[in-house]
């Protein structure tokens, strides 16, 4: 406790260079914190999005069905009569693609054609838009990121070139009838959602799907020819991202970190030398080098608890805010290539917290205290007498 | 004035009436063609002027095509595509770019890609070229193009898997060479435009000099110039040169 006293005494009585490293230390505990919760706020929107708009509870993928190598795709389709009542009671929602070329004022685009269900019931995904009805012409759904790559408006016809199940050429003419607002890529960029029936019949690919979206909660007892990912594989890409990106941001918080650690170290090194004779008397006075020696490192780690806790001051408001109001990046989170809008809300669990917290204070424990060692090698009589605790090279 | 119009109208009714000359098959016409284009092997330098609304590129290359399965293309120019090397094979295709020096098997939608940014799709190099393999032929009708008398062909496919389900041809109805070619898709919107610009004769056959392709859909494009500079019929082509290996051999 007298040590304890001692140490808070001479970190008052150092005033504002005490103070400057107690504000320093906070300002790097709100930094870190701060930016971690952005972190994870960036990856739970991102995926709640995604299973919101794409995923649902999983998805059941022809076995040649590769998102990521769409070079079979024209392979990759089956029938689902085996699965009809499950498709039926909207446990399943089967989507049919083919590659296609479209032909926007006249350009040539490739894109991804896409059949669903104009009354599906598992994504929040404006299928229903699909529902019009117009005398040979396609009804065509895209989103915001398709309309602007395609240049088109609502309302605006452009002829689609496909090939059929036996790769004969067809072509029609589409309407875009609505333009969707997403923050999902995988129902985006580069797609165009039509009428499942009508692809089926454009491709005579009849009762056809090339994956088929899951109800969350159902399971097909026998999947037969369908591959099963699960919500958590599908959205583990995102979360792996996020964590590439985190580790990006680890060297930030390393920097912030070692300039917080250097000025600890560097006031414990200036105050063990200017205050030697302090040292000495204390030495003299009774205390031993090992207690002198630990009430430096107290000095030094009461800075990193004053830090925190002038953090948890400053830190309060500013993560309330954010956290209610979001910050706005505008379109610097297209450069993220994930489904998230430019409002990111962060989000600060108690754990991300407690472990910053601990990590900081711990290596501003162990900064502290290694400068102080020295002083146990140190003789009382030395230190009265003012001598030098480090020496400078060849001085004996 | 009255009886001039008398006149007339006796000679349009008795000229309507006068019986007309039966078309020829179509599938024989077609026979014509296909003959007159085959050759067992060919050593060929061509030109490709691809167009669009900002820019002309002019690509040359040499080919050697043997029959109907095997061709092996080098790209001579511009110094970008120099060196590029593609190799066809029955129904596969191959291609070897020297910056990358790997060589890609063209499959799946690559195949509908177009070939080095011209109104062809590989797709379009791969198909078949004797035309009565794929489709059966009517006569259509008779039509003047290019001072030339044609016969108008309407094809249709044979059978499901062929990409084009209709064309309409005119055919040269002396030299026997397609002067024009429409080809359709399934709901019979017109896709693609061929135009022979020039024909030249060597060793007896016509055979097209310049011609303009052209994907009607794209109006960004301003066509494909293809122009043959040389043509050597049934030379001599050793094995090797439609082997993969040719592919990295400089």
């Amino acid at each position: 406790m007298l040590l304890f006293k001692l140490a808070y005494r001479n970190i008052r009585g150092a005033g504002l260079r005490s103070f400057l490293n107690i504000l320093v230390m906070s300002i790097i505990f709100v930094l870190i914190v701060w930016m971690q919760g952005l972190y994870e706020g960036v990856t739970v929107q991102a995926t709640t999005d995604m299973i919101r708009e794409d995923v649902a509870g999983g998805h059941y993928r022809h076995p040649a069905y590769d998102p990521n190598d769409l070079v079979d795709l024209m392979e990759a389709h089956q029938s689902y009569q085996p699965q009809q009542k499950a498709v039926d009671r909207h446990d399943l929602e089967p989507v049919l693609m083919i590659n296609a070329s479209v032909y926007p004022n006249g350009r040539m685009q490739s894109a991804l054609l896409k059949g669903i269900r104009p009354d599906q019931a598992l994504l929040d995904f404006p299928a229903h838009e699909l529902k019009t009805q117009m005398d040979g012409v396609i009804p065509a759904l895209i989103g915001k990121r398709m309309a602007d790559m395609m240049q088109v408006a609502l309302g605006d016809e452009f002829i689609i070139q496909w090939r059929d199940r036996q790769g004969t050429f067809d072509a029609a003419t589409a309407r875009i009838v609505h333009i969707m607002t997403t923050i999902v890529p995988t129902i985006d960029a580069g797609q165009i959602w039509i009428p499942l029936k009508r692809l089926q019949e454009m491709t005579g690919m009849t009762d056809e799907a090339t994956y088929m979206i899951a109800r969350p909660g159902f399971q097909l007892q026998d999947p037969q020819n369908w591959e099963y990912y699960s919500q958590d594989e599908l959205v583990h890409s995102i979360v792996n991202l996020m964590e590439t990106k985190s580790s990006g941001g680890m060297f930030l918080y390393l920097i912030l970190l070692l300039m917080a650690m250097l000025s600890i170290f560097d006031t414990q090194v200036l105050a063990i030398f200017k205050r030697r004779k302090e040292i000495g008397t204390l030495v003299a006075l009774g205390m031993t080098q090992k207690e002198v020696s630990r009430l430096f490192t107290l000095e030094g780690t009461m800075f990193g608890l004053l830090g925190a806790a002038l953090a948890v001051i400053l830190g309060i408001p500013i993560c309330l805010y954010t956290w209610r109001n979001g910050i706005n990046f505008g379109p610097v989170m297209d450069s993220f290539n994930l489904a998230v809008s430019p409002i990111i809300y962060p989000i600060y669990t108690p754990e991300m917290i407690a472990a910053t917290f601990i990590l900081v204070l711990f290596l501003v424990m162990v900064i502290s205290g290694i400068p102080a060692r020295k002083i146990a090698s140190l003789r009382p009589t030395d230190a009265i007498a003012g001598r030098r605790i480090y020496k400078v090279r060849g001085e004996k | 004035m009255k009886k001039y119009y008398i006149v007339i109208i006796i000679s349009i009714f008795f000229m309507s009436a006068l019986p007309t000359a039966p078309l020829p098959d179509g599938m024989e016409i077609l026979k014509q063609v296909d003959d007159n284009i085959t050759a067992e092997n060919r050593i060929m330098t061509s030109r490709m002027i691809v167009r669009n609304r900002r820019s002309e590129r002019e690509i040359k290359a040499k080919t050697w095509i043997r029959g109907m399965d095997q061709a092996f293309t080098e790209y001579l120019s511009p110094a970008r595509e120099q060196g590029t090397k593609m190799l066809k094979e029955k129904d596969r295709m191959w291609i070897y770019s020297p910056s990358t020096d790997r060589i890609i098997q063209i499959a799946g939608h690559m195949l509908r890609q177009s070939v080095m940014g011209s109104d062809l799709s590989y797709e379009d190099m791969m198909e078949d070229p004797i035309l009565s393999n794929l489709y059966t032929a009517k006569t259509l009708s008779v039509d003047t193009l290019q001072e030339r008398l044609c016969w108008i062909l309407v094809l249709t496919s044979k059978k499901e898997d062929i990409a084009y389900h209709s064309r309409k041809l005119w055919v040269d109805q002396e030299r026997k060479i397609i002067l024009r070619e429409e080809r359709f898709a399934k709901g019979g919107t017109l896709l693609k435009e061929t135009d022979v610009l020039h024909v030249f004769q060597i060793d007896g056959r016509w055979y097209p000099k310049e011609i303009l392709y052209r994907n009607v859909l794209n109006q960004n494009s301003e066509g494909t110039r293809f122009i043959i500079e040389s043509l050597e019929l049934d030379a001599e082509i050793p094995d090797w040169r439609f082997s993969k290996a040719a592919l990295r051999r400089s």
